[in-house]
């Protein structure tokens, strides 16, 4: 090649690359920085609390569309298992007088290309529990006084009333977490080692009945390191459990039911036995498969998850506005509560994720209602049948 | 029951940069305007896809550090992204080995693309193997200006400001930097050799 000959400026104008975007790359990106981005909003929060200062800012329709359901959800699963226990003294005791606990909990919405979904969640004794969307969104329970409340960045927030929320007889978060370190002993086989966080590790595999846990426990300290929960009927449950500390200090601040300065409100939820039903339930459920654009089920039905899906969602065009502007959050509220309150022992399995409504012979929850020997199964045409144990979908 | 749609604003539209700061949305969208072209900087530069996005990711989780105490508009967010871009490219060709794997990489990668191709792609691999090699050869610092001037398209004032010099200066760094490519262009020969620097 002669320089002199060639114009290096035409040659390089066509020159070729490998430099197509890669969209997974891009939304794995997306997700780093949202979580990023959260940890600076907890941060930024705690310190505009002591000074008094926040920022108000503009939300569109489809986010405060996705806001509401963020406000119905956010906060469920953990005030159900901090109410839970039965044990919870003694559990704290055993656990060498903890008095707080943080973990994060990550899920596959399997939308788009099946991003992850990030949440911290923080537990303090007597109590409270704190969990931080991806998105930055913030939930705060006081599970002593019924209270809580729902912050959506910058905008606004919304209180509730839990009071009526009842012991499902789950395990608590404590007990939980501790009760992992015992798995190996009903193991069905080893793992081996693998380096998790920098951390070595050893693993196992245990099942029980639908549920496989693959649980990694520090090879030095036996302490959990992470959990992996997969249900074979039920994918859209599949959750990591990871970064589990004990005895972080927390502030008391961060569980701080006050609400911001500055902030809107969009009114209060009350916990309302009278609307809690299997029906309520199967209308939410249409309501969400009829008012978007996949007309499939949500991705699931409880844990503040969802809130970074239906944020998706709504990001993506895929929510109907219309219907969506309309939500009620406190008629959400009442409907997601009639699975928070479902007992433990009820086995409740979710299936929905990404199922269309009306497809035929599809089940998507089902459990077993309190003193019942049958289950009461929802198909995705929102018919409901009473079936056996064993004719569960495995 | 509550309407949300009655809650859909306030009486101001604050600029996007002030509302990226504390809306996670509005973030996101920043995030995704500027993506593709930062993507596409660092494969212009490193030639080599995950690296680039390797690099990719490290700009942009060190604009999320510094976010809050950025101060300025939209083109000066994307000079800025430049500019983390820049120092963390030149920061990782810089590290000697890496380098010599890039020029490896990039010579191997044509010899191997050109194998049973027509003559006149075999030319036009080769010519881009060899300005590529040339490229890699310049200083990380020109390389930067000439990536962006050629494949980036900015103005000498853009790149200035990227950079953090005066446009006079880049004119003069462009300048030196094309004369050392017409040379290293020239002396270039395309025989399937190792590289070595």
């Amino acid at each position: 090649m002669n320089p002199n000959e060639r114009n290096i400026e035409e040659l390089m104008s066509k020159m070729t690359f490998d430099d197509k975007p890669d969209h997974r790359h891009r939304d794995k990106l997306e997700q780093e920085l949202l979580a990023a981005f959260a940890r600076r909003q907890w941060q930024q929060e705690r310190q505009s609390r002591q000074g008094g200062v926040w920022r108000t800012i503009m939300q569109n329709k489809m986010r405060l569309a996705a806001a509401a359901a963020v406000i119905v959800i956010t906060g469920l699963v953990g005030v159900q298992l901090m109410t839970g226990t039965n044990a919870y003294a003694k559990v704290v005791e055993e656990i060498r007088n903890a008095r707080t606990l943080v973990y994060t909990l990550i899920t596959q919405s399997n939308m788009g290309n099946g991003e992850t979904i990030k949440t911290d969640m923080a537990y303090k004794e007597p109590g409270y529990l704190r969990t931080t969307t991806i998105d930055g969104y913030v939930a705060i329970v006081n599970a002593t006084s019924g209270k809580m409340i729902s912050i959506v960045p910058g905008s606004h927030y919304t209180l509730g009333d839990i009071k009526n929320l009842t012991n499902t007889g789950g395990p608590g978060p404590f007990e939980s977490i501790e009760s992992m370190k015992k798995l190996p002993e009903k193991a069905d086989k080893g793992l081996g080692k693998k380096e998790i966080d920098g951390i070595n590790c050893d693993g196992y595999q245990v099942t029980q009945g639908d549920l496989t846990t693959l649980v990694w426990l520090d090879t030095k300290t036996g302490e959990v390191v992470q959990v992996e929960q997969k249900y074979a009927s039920a994918s859209g449950m599949n959750r990591i459990i990871k970064n589990i500390k004990f005895d972080v200090d927390l502030d008391d601040s961060l569980f701080s039911l006050e609400p911001p300065a500055g902030l809107k409100t969009f009114g209060e939820m009350k916990d309302n036995p009278a609307e809690q039903s299997e029906q309520i339930f199967i209308d939410w459920l249409k309501f969400w498969a009829t008012n978007n654009t996949d007309e499939t089920f949500p991705p699931m039905v409880a844990g503040s998850e969802i809130a970074k899906v239906t944020m998706d969602m709504a990001k993506q065009g895929k929510l109907k506005g219309e219907a969506w502007s309309k939500v009620d959050p406190s008629q959400m509220f009442n409907a997601l509560l009639f699975v928070a309150k479902l007992p433990q022992d009820s086995n409740w399995r979710y299936a929905g994720n990404g199922v269309k409504i009306n497809t035929p012979n599809t089940p998507i929850f089902w459990y077993r209602p309190a003193g019942s020997q049958m289950y009461r199964v929802i198909y995705a045409d929102l018919t409901v049948r009473e079936v056996a144990e064993d004719q569960l979908p495995k | 029951m509550m309407n949300v749609s009655e809650l859909s604003g306030f009486p101001f539209e604050p600029d996007p940069m002030t509302q990226a700061k504390s809306d996670p949305g509005a973030f996101t969208r920043l995030y995704l305007r500027h993506y593709d072209a930062i993507f596409r900087y660092c494969a212009h530069r490193l030639f080599e896809r995950t690296t680039a996005e390797d690099i990719t990711s490290e700009v942009f989780l060190k604009m999320v550090e510094n976010f809050q105490t950025f101060d300025g508009n939209e083109k000066q967010f994307r000079n800025w992204l430049y500019r983390i871009a820049t120092n963390a490219i030149n920061e990782h060709i810089r590290k000697t080995t890496r380098r010599s794997a890039i020029l490896t990489w990039v010579w191997r990668g044509s010899s191997s693309e050109d194998a049973g191709e027509a003559v006149a792609a075999d030319e036009s691999q080769d010519n881009q193997a060899v300005i590529k090699k040339a490229l890699l050869m310049l200083k990380p610092d020109e390389q930067a200006i000439v990536t962006m001037r050629f494949f980036e398209n900015l103005k000498t004032e853009e790149i200035a400001e990227v950079v953090g010099t005066s446009a006079s200066t880049v004119r003069s760094q462009l300048s030196r930097a094309m004369e050392k490519l017409r040379k290293h262009i020239s002396s270039a020969q395309i025989n399937g050799q190792e590289v070595t620097i």
